[in-house]
């Protein structure tokens, strides 16, 4: 990294190196069984330069390029963006952090199988008949970010994360479920898991018909899914700097239900998307996005913080697509790092006791596929439950939901559980209540 | 490097080994309304090795080949720590080859400097900016892709092949009132410039048609009887049915592959649809897949009747079917799995004019968002649509999802165009595990089709 930097540094103002070394073993299971051990040892580098004022970025995961590296990172910078990049100047190497779990570092091939199996017990005591495809996996991060303005950190973070795919074949019907959960530290979150799914597929049994029109609908953790993404859109920093965001303006506006209190929190232990600092060297902090229904901010990275006058969140990370996750070829962009709503103080039990006549959301199929930027979504329920009465009476099917999900939040907001639950999807981390709204359209199809 | 590779498959005592080497560079461009976002430059070099022992795979992904036995051994000691499998590989030919660019060298996009194409790609995205006030941003990327690629097996089979893909897309977002929408095009190519330069012919029509959006209303959801667009048929037919096709979805599981035997009823007698890697320069199309077999063209649905499916060696081996050359990875940190290549429905004899005669109530859906699909139920978002009264086509309509069971919609396909059209951009995902592997190069393509009977969603 010296190399690379004394390197970029005499043909740039500014040049920061980025690198992660990773070790990861994941164990796949395909039919209930183990099927393969897989595994990836790589160290990859990025480089971001500043020249005449403009942004040049470059990576490699070649052990040994420096010279191309840096020579391809200084060209693109003469057609880059013009940047104002205040790069962090502290130095601090915070190690095996509250992101690092010494357990998870020291789990054998033999754990991580055992732990797989496990979670297909789980499901094959209830569910002999059903479908598994399951992955268990132990993964390090080495993580040194380094810049000529003096700026050195490093940290090292563990990341124990489990999958469930379970397909349940009926006899004209079928019921999937899909679910992934990530702890920087070890937990029973894989077995709580296959729990979860049990518990899921014992509403599967029969199917109970729903009418279109308005009623109660739950959005568990899983189906929150559906409306984090038009939702963390708004907090884009660049979308509101340049006015696409939806809360551009809306700073201190009571933009929802005063029960909401929304955080970005990337200090939480355990928390799969805590970091002592983000992509970009910058120290993380939790931050209100919403307090009581008041719009609190946005979300920054250097270069969009930089853009619009304000300080970077350090919300800076690698990831340059809804649909793709960390890349080191990805320059960092403001995404959030755990979005935290705030516990309701109502049990999930005693929410859906509540219930006269109602849904359960709890998978989705074409979440993020709604106007994001307007906030709005439309979903149809790939897994939900019918609410009659009080109980859950049943699967329901064929049924569609749409809205704005600052509309939904303002006006139909009913209860939040005192209970939060951690999900890792492809569009990112958030720890939510499962979540009740009152007379919301629902479309029977 | 070649012999590197060989030597280590030659030292290994497993069943069956196989490693690949990878060089890929990356050039990126990308503009959102007058500024340039990004200009980038990247390399991904590394490899894997994959074991198969007693059954069962071991697989290490790296970036540093110096170490190459002990990578290997690394791989063995995961095989065999899993124990007793039942993977068996299907049998196919070795082969010895290489694949080499074949470009004209004044048309070929990697000797336009990069200087040239910041300044093509900035006066689309200007052009597309100052042409109504209405639209509030707009955006272009540019991908471009060079991909040199060793692989070796144990079995005798060593390639080593080049590919190039460059793609991209512009788009524009408007604003009316409180609507936003954006329209999006995308253009690529596997050996030409000149390709890329027709993305200039575009700009007038994305700015046109997201004017007409934002004033369009939104849809009222229901069933209709729907013309869907060459773009949007290709994203159908990849997205409900392709991937259904894919045989590591149905092989491990009994119940769906009885709903998958060859031979069922999937369509209507003029319906077909193929998949194949082995057209030329497509953006699917390559010479070998990720295991060294030969890439075919193979019907999926024939004649109405299920045909085909999309194999590995190794759900080749357990279905008991001819591998397909469909084993195909995004890059060395996963191992191959069943992929699409050029996805197609097959051309009919129908006109669109034909196809809005006789519609009462309908809608002609334009334009492919983002699909999903869950073992046969599929929804995607279109970008818009028209409102088809008796037969006429009227004003534009937005916010559209379609979804549905994709076993009973295409049945409901009525009419097949005269028309095909594949995408030249975009990519597939499909996620093994937590890990989602995306975008793979391939193309969807379509003519214009009609179906029956679509539920449609919205506000």
């Amino acid at each position: 990294m010296e190399k690379i930097i004394d390197l970029a540094g005499k043909q740039a103002q500014k040049a920061e190196v980025y690198r992660i070394e990773k070790d990861a073993s994941p164990a796949c299971f395909l039919g209930g069984k183990l099927s393969a051990l897989e595994g990836e040892r790589s160290v990859s580098t990025g480089l971001r330069v500043v020249v005449n004022g403009r942004l040049g970025f470059s990576s490699t995961t070649h052990p040994d390029e420096v010279e191309g590296l840096v020579k391809r990172a200084v060209d693109s910078a003469s057609f880059g963006p013009e940047v104002d990049l205040s790069l962090p100047t502290h130095e601090k190497h915070y190690g095996q952090c509250g992101c690092y779990d010494e357990k998870v570092a020291n789990l054998s091939l033999k754990d991580i199988v055992d732990t797989g199996n496990e979670m297909v017990d789980i499901v094959k005591t209830d569910f002999p008949d059903v479908n598994i495809e399951a992955e268990v996996s132990r993964e390090i991060h080495k993580v040194s970010i380094m810049n000529t303005e003096g700026g050195n950190v490093s940290f090292e973070k563990s990341i124990h994360q489990s999958f469930l795919n379970v397909l349940l074949m009926l006899p004209s019907d079928r019921a999937e479920l899909e679910d992934t959960r990530t702890t920087t530290n070890l937990t029973d979150a894989p077995q709580d898991m296959a729990r979860m799914a049990v518990w899921r597929f014992r509403h599967c049994k029969n199917v109970k018909p729903v009418q279109t029109k308005k009623m109660t609908v739950v959005f568990t953790s899983l189906g929150f899914r559906g409306l984090f993404v038009p939702m963390f859109y708004g907090f884009n920093g660049e979308l509101a700097s340049k006015n696409l965001s939806i809360l551009s303006d809306k700073l201190q506006d009571q933009i929802v239900d005063s029960r909401i209190t929304l955080s970005d929190d990337p200090t939480s232990p355990g928390l799969p998307g805590s970091c002592p600092v983000d992509d970009e060297g910058v120290q993380t902090f939790r931050k209100s996005l919403i307090e009581k229904g008041v719009l609190k901010g946005f979300l920054y990275d250097l270069q969009t913080a930089g853009k619009s006058g304000q300080r970077s969140t350090g919300n800076g990370f690698k990831k340059s697509s809804l649909y793709t996750g960390f890349s080191i070829d990805a320059q960092p962009n403001p995404w959030p790092s755990n979005f935290v709503i705030a516990p309701g103080d109502i049990s999930r039990e005693d929410m859906i006791a509540g219930i006269k006549d109602g849904i359960i959301v709890d998978d989705l199929m074409g979440a993020g596929q709604g106007n994001n930027l307007n906030g709005e979504f439309s979903m149809s329920v790939a897994l939900g439950y019918r609410v009659e009465n009080g109980e859950i009476t049943g699967r329901v099917k064929d049924v569609m939901i749409a809205g704005n999900v600052f509309d939904v939040f303002q006006n139909n907001l009913r209860a939040m559980s005192s209970e939060v639950y951690s999900e890792d999807t492809l569009f990112g981390r958030y720890t939510v209540p499962w979540i009740t709204f009152g007379n919301m359209p629902v479309s029977a199809t | 490097m070649k012999e590197l590779i060989k030597n280590a498959i030659a030292g290994s005592g497993a069943d069956f080994i196989e490693i690949r080497l990878e060089d890929t560079t990356r050039a990126g461009i990308s503009f959102s309304g007058k500024d340039v976002k990004k200009a980038q430059s990247t390399r991904d070099y590394g490899g894997y090795v994959r074991v198969l022992i007693n059954g069962s795979w071991g697989f290490t992904s790296f970036n540093n080949p110096d170490y190459l036995s002990e990578l290997v051994a690394e791989a063995e000691k995961r095989a065999r720590a899993a124990g007793k499998g039942h993977t068996k590989l299907a049998d196919v030919t070795p082969v010895q080859d290489e694949i080499h660019l074949d470009i004209d060298q004044a048309d070929d996009p990697r000797n336009i400097s990069l200087e040239e194409k910041v300044a093509f790609f900035r006066n689309i995205s200007h052009r597309i900016l100052d042409s109504s006030k209405m639209i509030i941003s707009s955006g272009v990327n540019y991908v471009e892709e060079d991909r040199h690629i060793l692989y070796a097996n144990s079995e005798g089979t060593c390639l080593d092949m080049r590919g190039l893909w460059a793609a991209g897309g512009l788009s524009a977002i408007g604003r009316h009132h409180n609507v936003v929408q954006s329209v999006h095009s995308g253009f690529g190519t596997r050996n030409s410039w000149n390709d890329i330069r027709s993305a200039d012919d575009r700009v007038d029509t994305v700015c046109e048609d997201v004017i007409d959006l934002v004033k369009a209303k939104p849809v009222s959801g229901g069933r209709y009887t729907v013309i869907l667009d060459p773009r949007l048929s290709g994203v159908f037919i990849h997205e409900a049915f392709g991937h259904l096709s894919e045989a590591d979805n149905v092989s491990d599981n009994p119940k769906l592959l009885d709903q998958m035997t060859l031979g069922t009823r999937f369509g209507q007698d003029h319906f077909s649809v193929m998949d194949g890697g082995s057209l030329p320069d497509e953006r699917g199309s390559y010479s070998y897949d990720d295991e060294g077999v030969p890439s075919s063209m193979n019907y999926l649905i024939k004649d109405g009747l299920l045909a085909g499916r999309l194999h590995t060696r190794d759900t080749a081996a357990s279905m008991g079917e001819k591998p397909t050359g469909n084993a195909r990875t995004i890059n060395y940190r996963f191992s191959p799995i069943c992929r699409m290549s050029n996805t197609f429905i097959v051309p009919g004899p129908h006109s669109f004019e034909q196809m809005l005669e006789g519609i009462p109530d309908g809608l002609y859906v334009v334009g492919g968002g983002s699909g999903n699909t869950s073992k046969g139920l599929f929804t995607f978002s279109a970008e818009r649509a028209r409102v088809i009264k008796n037969g006429k086509l009227g004003g534009w309509i937005r916010d559209l999802t379609l979804s549905g069971n994709v076993f009973e919609t295409l049945k409901d396909i009525d009419m097949v165009g005269n028309d095909l059209n594949r995408s030249r951009s975009g990519g597939c995902g499909k996620s093994v595990g937590a890990r989602m592997q995306y975008p793979l190069s391939v193309s969807m393509g379509s003519p214009h089709i009609r179906i029956q009977n679509v539920l449609i969603g919205g506000r």
